[in-house]
Parts: structure tokens; C-alpha cells; sequence
């Protein structure tokens, strides 16, 4: 059928432009340094696959001090952003929604700040209170990208409790703790991990801040940024894959949430 | 009671946006106008323009934002499209066209940079084994804008494919079955029917995708420095240079913010909600 | 016990939904609040729970003000519309919840659900997640998670109306016995004026604000005291005629469709539609110009042209029942 067949085309054409890049980074973690940066015209094909690349890169602090100030940076975040989040969101899916909106908006508006113009006065104050270079101060300021999407997600999923299930627990005599505790987190935990998992991703992919923040010893973008522009190449190109591979598959294992109720819910309530 | 409390929970989120946001924001702004011995001072801004030519950069800017917005949408509505059909091998694609959603931008970046080189590079592999061409990709300003241009589009198509694939969901099949039945052929229906409809998700996507356009800082450094710059990499670049001193990277960093209100205002006014 | 409602107003904005409301429950009664949709009646309930204030008036439980008091300190049990059972847990923990909340026994509170959930049969899905099992088992559940603590009364929020047909009636005989059995006092709210007739002690008709009339069923039925309670309550409203019809030239004439023989009499009727139930014939038909509704036992044409006597009315003025009416 004509029409399929243009279908096919299209989707192969497309499924290139968004595959390449990704077997481009296979080809140059695994194949030796001869074949892809040491030569002109790089191979397309693996000639010869190695590991080596990925072990000599991967070993030593050069590789384990920049992860772990990913991992504790982007923990952090996780973190701060449910703790602001969570009371935020219910908050909203609680109130009428002719005063939810303009809040949801303006929280949507901060995220259009670009991280430029709001990290250097941060860095001047991050210098003066003492929390330049350190992984709080980043996290504190990474947050702001994570909060908007995880309140939205939230306030998505408190309002889709019914709140006659708050009622019937007061009635019951369920105390404030208990409300919280036996009732609505445990129905909320789905949301609150998926708010958390997406300010997680959020966190470890996230370079201005970084590099404005944390410029000296820094998290595994900016460590390849700086590796890549200065001639480390290698290291930075094998920190890449393994930086990669934890946000793929956490982007799978998102993909559920993200289409469903949590956006839906936000939108309805 | 419920009310007060409620205002209570929300509370936290919004005073740490007020401080971590608009208080920075508004420091910028301040201090780019603050002379180092106290008063209000233009001295910034000039040299922006002119030593620093902060023109340039907005055009390119510019030039990034409209040439991506435009790659963007044009793939999204492609993709979006054939999603909305079944056929074989259609997991496998919507499962692709997500990846690269989930790869680090800095990631992308370092990928881009190794297939787009000056000589040499895999984008050049193939035109030289196809045509024995070797394109020197950032020769000049538009073709390095453009190698951004075609990098960003790749991580960021498929949020927009998201959310025109989730609007064109919810157009009712009956709308298209009525128009067949009139005698509509595909393409008119694909303008009669699917465009319009999609306008309110379109917008959507403009706002959200044209200021993080605007904004994009780690794909161009990682993958042209500042040859040629965007207002981003300008900023960075005199933060940098001048630091301590902040004056001057501020200032470019307002005329940023400027361009980004003026751009919401624009697509606000189009799109008239 | 006696629950007092004392003067209760309650205003949304510009509207005011409950308009002085003052009544006393007693122990042991089942007391139906019925009115149509949307008019204040689960918003009494939920100031009866504590859930929300008054704007005036204050509720009173054997002489305590409990007015301000919050629900969770209120012995009040209530089953709201959808049940609001706990989906996160079993049968089980949702009965057994407002026991643990008052921080009571294991061995207690294990005894008490398994009293419970005999009486109300549902032993064996004590440890199905309550989203696995059916509408008619929810409700069951819900009412058993009420019935467990033992409270002073019963709030219930049209608890039937998710049911379907068949098993709201069986629904509704099993709730009447567990009244009786517990000698509980259940405060119940509905639309459904069939459900309130068959189910209550004494019915509370709420209409624009104020209880129009409380009385038991059987008084409702036959006296009611308002044009409007009268047309709301039986299963076709109360046919209504100028009086001089029938030589009463003051009042308006209010006669249910079964108070009235068919083929005597000389008030002539056109037949416009025929409704059947039963055994019943239920004939509407224009009289003079306005629309009545009358029972016959037998089976009438479309169109046929038909005599009727009234045996049995009431007389109203200005919409208000104008006599004194003693049920015989």
C-alpha cells in the first residue's frame, strides 16, 4: 500500500537520525583508539573491539571522585525536591484551582529562567556563604529545575484520592500522622517515585549549574566537558557510556509515568 | 481550616523559588546596572555591544532558536504521525524515538562532536566513502550553527513528539471519517483536521521548547566554544574572563532574560490565550 | 441519645444551602434526610460528622455541645457515596482500621471484626484487596468498617445508590435488619423517596434549605404538608386539580393515582399513554386540560375516552395542606 510504504520510509529515515549518534558512542568506547580518534576518516564498523578504552578510564579517582559527587548531587536533589514537593502538591490538589493555576504557572515560569543568568549571582552568593563547590549548594540550586514537573506530577496524584478517603480516615480517627502515614503516602508512592527517579535524572544530566557552581572538582558532565575540550578524549568519551546507561534505563522505566495518569492528573485537577 | 493549611504546605516550594529564582534574578539585573563605585551605570551594556559584540551573538541566538523550533516540530509532527498508526516494528520505533530523551546532553554533545568535524569525523566517513566529499562542518558561523541546530534537535524532538502525539490522540477518529467521507485525501486532512486541532498543543510546545532553546548552553560549548557565540556562551565566557567582576556577563545575562519575556509575550499574544 | 440539630445554616458564597435546620434524633431510629439532588443533604451529613461548620447553629449530643468538636473526636461512624475504603489495603486492615487508630488490642480488635463481618457475611474475603472485590461486597465492607466501632450513630451518604437494581433491593432489606439488630441510630440520606418510604422510621423532607416536613413514612405518603412534598414523594407525584372540579372552590385538589376508581363516576378523561407495572395500569390522561395519572386494574386504549370518581383527596390552599389530616 502507498501510503504504508511511505510510512516505512520515514520512520527508517527518522530511526537513523536517532540511532546514529548512539552506535557513533558504541564505536568510540569500544573500538581501539586507532580506528576512531587517531584516524581522519573514523570506521563505522567495530574493527576491533576492546574494553580497554572503558577500563583504564574507568579506574582510579579521575573517574570514581566526579561519580560520586553525581550520585550524592543528584540523590540530594532527589531528596529536597519530594520534601518540597510533596507538601506543595497536595497543598494544590486541596485548593480551588482558580488559585492552583497561577501557582502551577509560576512555578512553570521559573523554569524558563535560564540557569545562566540565575547561576552567576548564585556563585557570587554561594562564594560569600560558603557553599560554593560543594555538592548542598549545588543540589540546592539544581532544584530548581527538578521542582516545577515534580509539583505538577504531585499535585496530579493527590488529586486523584478521592478526598472522601481523608474524610472517612478523620472519621475513623486517624490522627495528622496517621492520615499521612497509613493513607495518603502509601497511595501517593507511585507519584512521590516517580518525582523522585525524575528529579534524579533531572540532577545527574544537569551541567550549567555545575559548571558555574562546581567549576574545580566537579560532577561527570562537567568532568567530561572538561576532558573532551582538553584533550582527554578518551576518558571522557568512556565516561560517557557509563554515565549514559543508568538514565536509559531509568527513561524506560519512566515512560509508563510520564504518559499516564501523573500528566493526565495534573491536567484534570 | 482546610484552606489554611493548605497555603501552609505550598509555602515551602514557593519561598524557595522566591529565593533560589526571582531574588538571583533579580540580582542579575541589579548589579548589572551597579557601577563598582555604587551608581547606576550603562558602562556595562556598551561594552556589550560593542567591544563584545552582543549583537552577533543574539542573532545566532536567534538563528538557533527559529531554525531548531522549526526542525523540531517538522520531525515531531512526521513522528507523531506514523505513531498514530499500527503497524510492524511500531514498538521498536516508538521505543527509539525516545532514547534520546534519556542520553545526558553532555553526552550527545561529545557524540555530535566526534560526527561533525572540521576534517574528518563519521558525518564525513560516509560523504567521503559516498562521494569522496570532506565538509569542514564549522567553516563558517551558519554551518557551526547549524551543526547545533541538527545535535540539539536530536535530544529534544521527542518531548515535542510527546505532546503532539498525546494532542493528536485526542482528536475524535470521527472528525477524520467525516472528512474522508466528504472526499478529503490524506494531506487535506492532515491540514483541515490535524493542524488545527493541534494548535493549542503546538503552542505548548513553542513556549516550552523556544526558551529552553534560547537557553541552551552545554551543547554549544562543548560543541563550538564560542566560535561563533550565542548569548549563553557570551555570558559564560565574560563570567569567566572577568570574574570577580560580574557587571558585564550580567548585563548580556539581561538582555537574555529580556529576549526570553519578550519571546513568551510574542507566543502568548499569537497563540491568544 | 438524643442527636439535636439546632437551627443549622450554611451558606456557599451567596448561596445558602441549609436554612435553619432543627431536629432531634433518637436512639435507636432510622432517620431519613431525603431531598432532590444537589440541595444540602450531604451537606448536613457532613456537619453531622464533623467533617464541616456551620455557619450558625450548633449540634448537640445528649446535652454536649459538640459542634467544634473534629471529627476524629466525635464517636461517629460514617459510609460515604463511593465507600471510601482504604485501596491500599485488605478487607481485613479496613475494618480493623478505626479500632487500631483508637489503639485497641490485637486480640480485641480481632474478635470485634470477626463479629462484624458475620453479621454482615462477608468472612471470606477477608483478605482480598478491597479493589478485587464486588460493588455489592464494597458496600458491605464500608458499612462493616461503620458498624465495628460501635459509635453512637451512623452517618450514611446514600450508601446504596452505586448498586444496581437488583441488589440495592436486596441491599436495602439486609441494612434495614442490621438496624433493627444493632438498635443503631442511622442518619441516611438520599434522592430516592421509594428507598426512604421503604427504609425509614421517620423521613426529613430537606427542600430550599429547611426540613419541609418530618414525619414517618406512612403520614408522609398520605398526609403531606406541601403541595411540593406531595409531588416529590410516591412513586407518580400527587395529581393536582382547581377544586371547583369537584365542588370544593377554595382549595386546590390533591388525589394519589390510587384514589380513584376507573369507570364510575363522571369525570371525564382522554387517555394520552399507558404505563405498566405488575399488574397495575398505570393510565395518563388529560382531564379537562390537565394531565393526571390514575390507576386501574384494567387495560385502557390510547385515546379511549374514559370515566373516573375520586374516592379520596386532600385539600390545599396556596400549596400548604388546608385540613387537619388523621390517618385512617
Amino acid at each position: 500500500m502507498k501510503r504504508n510504504f511511505f510510512l516505512y520510509i520515514g520512520a527508517i529515515i527518522v530511526g537513523i537520525y536517532f540511532l546514529f549518534p548512539l552506535y557513533v558512542l558504541v564505536l568510540l568506547a569500544f573500538n581501539k583508539p586507532e580506528y576512531t580518534v587517531l584516524t581522519l576518516y573514523p570506521s563505522l564498523f567495530l574493527q576491533a573491539p576492546t574494553l580497554n578504552n572503558l577500563i583504564t578510564a574507568l579506574q582510579g579517582n579521575a573517574f570514581i571522585d566526579p561519580f560520586m559527587k553525581s550520585l550524592e548531587t543528584a540523590t540530594l536533589v532527589g531528596l529536597i525536591t519530594i520534601a518540597l514537593a510533596i507538601p506543595a502538591g497536595y497543598g494544590l490538589s486541596r485548593i480551588s484551582r482558580s488559585i492552583a493555576y497561577p501557582i502551577l504557572v509560576l512555578l512553570l515560569v521559573t523554569n524558563m529562567m535560564p540557569g545562566i543568568v540565575i547561576g552567576i549571582p548564585i556563585a557570587v552568593d554561594f562564594i560569600k556563604l560558603g557553599l560554593f563547590e560543594t555538592v548542598e549548594g549545588l543540589a540546592l540550586a539544581q532544584t530548581l529545575i527538578t521542582l516545577p514537573l515534580a509539583t505538577f506530577i504531585l499535585q496530579g496524584t493527590f488529586s486523584a484520592i478521592p478526598r472522601d478517603i481523608e474524610y472517612q480516615a478523620r472519621i475513623d480517627g486517624a490522627g495528622l500522622f496517621h492520615r499521612l502515614f497509613s493513607v495518603l503516602l502509601p497511595l501517593a508512592a507511585p507519584g512521590i517515585a516517580a518525582a523522585f527517579l525524575i528529579s534524579w535524572m533531572f540532577s545527574w544530566d544537569e551541567f550549567t549549574y555545575a559548571v558555574l557552581l562546581m567549576p574545580y572538582h566537579s560532577t561527570l558532565p562537567v568532568t567530561i566537558y572538561i576532558d573532551v575540550t582538553r584533550g582527554n578524549i578518551l576518558a571522557g568519551i568512556a565516561f560517557s557510556l557509563v554515565f549514559t546507561i543508568p538514565v536509559i534505563i531509568l527513561t524506560f522505566a519512566l515512560q509508563k509515568y510520564l504518559k499516564g495518569e501523573y500528566l493526565a492528573g495534573g491536567l484534570k485537577g | 481550616m482546610k484552606l489554611n493549611t493548605s497555603f501552609f504546605l505550598i509555602l515551602p516550594a514557593v519561598i524557595y523559588v522566591l529565593a533560589f529564582a526571582f531574588y538571583p534574578t533579580a540580582e542579575a539585573i541589579y548589579l548589572s546596572f551597579k557601577s563598582p563605585h555604587g551608581g547606576f551605570t550603562l558602562f556595562y551594556y556598551k561594552e556589550l555591544f560593542s567591544t563584545f559584540d552582543a549583537t552577533k551573538a543574539i542573532i545566532n541566538t536567534v538563528i538557533v532558536t527559529v531554525g531548531a523550533l522549526a526542525l523540531q516540530l517538522t520531525i515531531a509532527l512526521i513522528v507523531a504521525s506514523i505513531l498514530t498508526r499500527e503497524f510492524f516494528g511500531k514498538r521498536a520505533f516508538s521505543t527509539i524515538v525516545i532514547i534520546p530523551m534519556g542520553v545526558a546532553t553532555v553526552v550527545a554533545a561529545v557524540a555530535f562532536k566526534f560526527i561533525f568535524e572540521t576534517s574528518g569525523g563519521y558525518a564525513n566517513t560516509i560523504l567521503h566513502s559516498l562521494f569522496g566529499l570532506n565538509v569542514n562542518w564549522y567553516q563558517n558561523s551558519l554551518m557551526s550553527l547549524f551543526t547545533v541546530i541538527l545535535s540539539d534537535s536530536w535530544k529534544n524532538t521527542p518531548i515535542v513528539t510527546l505532546i503532539l502525539l498525546s494532542g493528536m490522540t485526542s482528536i475524535p477518529k470521527e472528525l477524520y471519517y467525516a472528512a474522508a467521507i466528504d472526499g478529503a485525501g490524506p494531506i487535506r486532512r492532515f491540514f483541515y483536521i490535524t493542524l488545527p486541532n493541534l494548535r493549542r498543543f503546538i503552542g505548548i510546545s513553542l513556549i516550552l521548547r523556544g526558551v529552553q532553546e534560547f537557553n541552551i548552553f552545554a551543547l554549544p560549548l562543548i560543541l563550538i566554544g564560542d566560535h561563533p557565540p550565542l548569548l549563553t556562551t557570551l555570558i559564560y565566557n565574560l563570567y569567566q574572563t572577568t570574574f570577580p567582576e560580574v557587571g558585564l556577563a550580567l548585563a548580556g545575562a539581561t538582555v537574555l532574560v529580556a529576549f526570553i519575556l519578550v519571546f513568551i509575550g510574542i507566543v502568548l499574544i499569537l497563540s491568544g490565550r | 441519645m438524643t442527636l439535636e440539630m439546632i437551627d443549622i445554616v450554611k451558606r456557599y458564597g451567596k448561596l445558602t444551602v441549609l436554612n435553619g435546620i432543627t431536629e432531634k434524633v433518637m436512639t435507636g431510629e432510622f432517620f431519613v434526610i431525603l431531598g432532590p439532588s444537589g440541595e444540602g443533604k450531604s451537606t448536613l451529613l457532613k456537619i453531622l460528622a464533623g467533617i464541616e461548620k456551620p455557619d450558625k447553629g450548633k449540634i448537640v449530643l445528649d446535652g454536649q455541645d459538640i459542634t467544634d468538636k473534629p471529627p476524629e473526636k466525635r464517636n461517629v461512624a460514617m459510609v460515604f457515596q463511593n465507600y471510601a475504603l482504604y485501596p491500599n489495603m485488605t478487607v481485613k486492615d479496613n475494618i480493623a482500621f478505626p479500632l487500631k487508630m483508637r489503639k485497641m488490642k490485637k486480640e480485641e480488635i480481632e474478635e470485634r471484626v470477626m463479629k462484624v463481618a458475620k453479621l454482615l457475611g462477608i468472612e471470606s474475603i477477608l483478605d482480598k484487596k478491597v479493589t478485587q472485590i464486588s460493588g455489592g461486597q464494597q458496600q458491605r465492607v464500608a458499612l462493616a468498617r461503620a458498624i465495628v466501632r460501635e459509635p453512637a450513630y451512623f452517618l450514611l451518604d446514600e450508601p446504596l445508590s452505586n448498586l444496581d437494581a437488583r441488589t440495592k433491593a436486596i441491599a436495602r432489606g439486609e441494612l434495614k435488619r442490621i438496624q433493627k439488630e444493632l438498635k443503631g441510630t442511622f442518619i441516611y440520606v438520599t434522592h430516592d423517596q421509594k428507598e426512604a418510604l421503604s427504609l425509614a422510621d421517620r423521613v426529613a423532607v430537606l427542600h430550599a434549605g429547611k426540613f419541609e416536613q418530618v414525619s414517618d413514612p406512612k403520614t408522609l405518603y398520605e398526609c403531606p404538608k406541601t403541595k411540593w412534598v406531595a409531588q416529590f414523594v410516591g412513586d407518580y407525584p400527587m395529581n393536582f386539580i382547581p377544586g371547583d372540579v369537584i365542588g370544593e372552590s377554595v382549595y386546590e385538589i390533591g388525589f394519589r393515582p390510587e384514589w380513584v376508581e376507573v369507570g364510575k363516576g363522571n369525570l371525564p378523561c382522554v387517555v394520552q399513554s399507558v404505563e405498566a407495572v405488575g399488574e397495575s395500569r398505570y393510565l395518563i390522561c388529560d382531564f379537562k386540560g390537565y394531565t393526571v395519572v390514575l390507576l386501574s386494574k384494567e387495560f385502557h386504549d390510547v385515546n379511549e375516552e374514559i370515566r373516573f370518581e375520586i374516592t379520596k383527596y386532600r385539600k390545599f390552599k396556596d400549596g400548604i395542606l388546608a385540613e387537619d389530616c388523621n390517618l385512617s
